[in-house]
């Protein structure tokens, strides 16, 4: 999914997810907040990776898999900027039904977030 | 309940009771305490006390500052992840809600590492502080 953001593919980033999926996203990040369902996560990820110029690239640090959680530890990669993150996603039959995500938004996405 | 997670939920415990000498007992001697860069409590706090010394910052440039745990999942032995709300008092006397990600790595039933990612424009802006460049 972190190569599909890259590339700017919202489809490849939204069939990986189940109809009722939820991201839970920084407060303070664009668009931050609670999006559930891939239609809200599809405008999202499509208005996103627009403002980005293409897409969101990253540098994953750490993946860790236990049960039906799957940990991520990176940098987004903004420019010159490098931004750390945490990713905790949930996922049931191959889908991923829960996205936590933190980062580091006062480095990352003060211009974005239009604040 | 995995011996990581109890750990973890006993820290956080201590934590919201601000007992620091039982806080300091959980850490390693040689944790490695992490927080967003940009914090004025930020970057890589090396040992025990430098990890002490983190703690009582946060206290003191954070008016009031608690954690809600939702959850703490582990990685196997040694890794858990916390996610969960820090209410923050704001400048206006208002409480806002910092989400956050923590990682705690235990070794010899110690923390021997921990970062946590939180939305730093959030807590900045809460609490009138700049970013740290």
């Amino acid at each position: 999914m972190y190569a599909d953001a890259a590339r700017g593919d919202v489809d490849a980033v939204l069939a990986a997810h189940h109809p009722k999926a939820v991201w839970e996203l920084p407060p303070s990040a664009p668009f931050g907040g609670v999006l559930m369902g891939t239609g809200p996560l599809g405008e999202y990820t499509a208005s996103l990776f627009t403002q980005l110029g293409g897409g969101l690239r990253s540098e994953l640090d750490e993946v860790h898999a236990a049960s039906d959680r799957v940990f991520v530890t990176g940098w987004f990669l903004l420019g010159e900027r490098r931004i750390r993150f945490a990713d905790l996603w949930q996922l049931r039959d191959g889908q991923v039904r829960r996205r936590v995500l933190a980062t580091d938004t006062a480095t990352g996405f003060v211009e974005l977030s239009g604040l | 309940m995995s011996d990581v997670v109890a750990l973890v939920e006993r820290l956080y415990a201590h934590l919201e009771a601000r007992e620091g000498a039982e806080v300091l007992e959980l850490l390693h001697p040689d944790i490695t305490w992490i927080a967003p860069d940009v914090l004025p409590f930020g970057g890589a706090h090396r040992g025990r006390e430098a990890a002490a010394a983190a703690l009582a910052q946060i206290t003191e440039l954070v008016f009031d500052w608690g954690t809600n745990v939702h959850e703490v999942v582990p990685f196997g032995e040694h890794l858990a992840v916390a996610i969960g709300l820090h209410p923050t008092a704001t400048t206006e006397g208002l409480v806002v809600d910092v989400p956050f990600i923590a990682e705690w790595r235990v070794e010899e039933g110690r923390v021997i590492r921990f970062e946590e990612q939180l939305d730093t424009l959030l807590l900045l802006r809460a609490t009138g502080r700049s970013a740290r460049s």
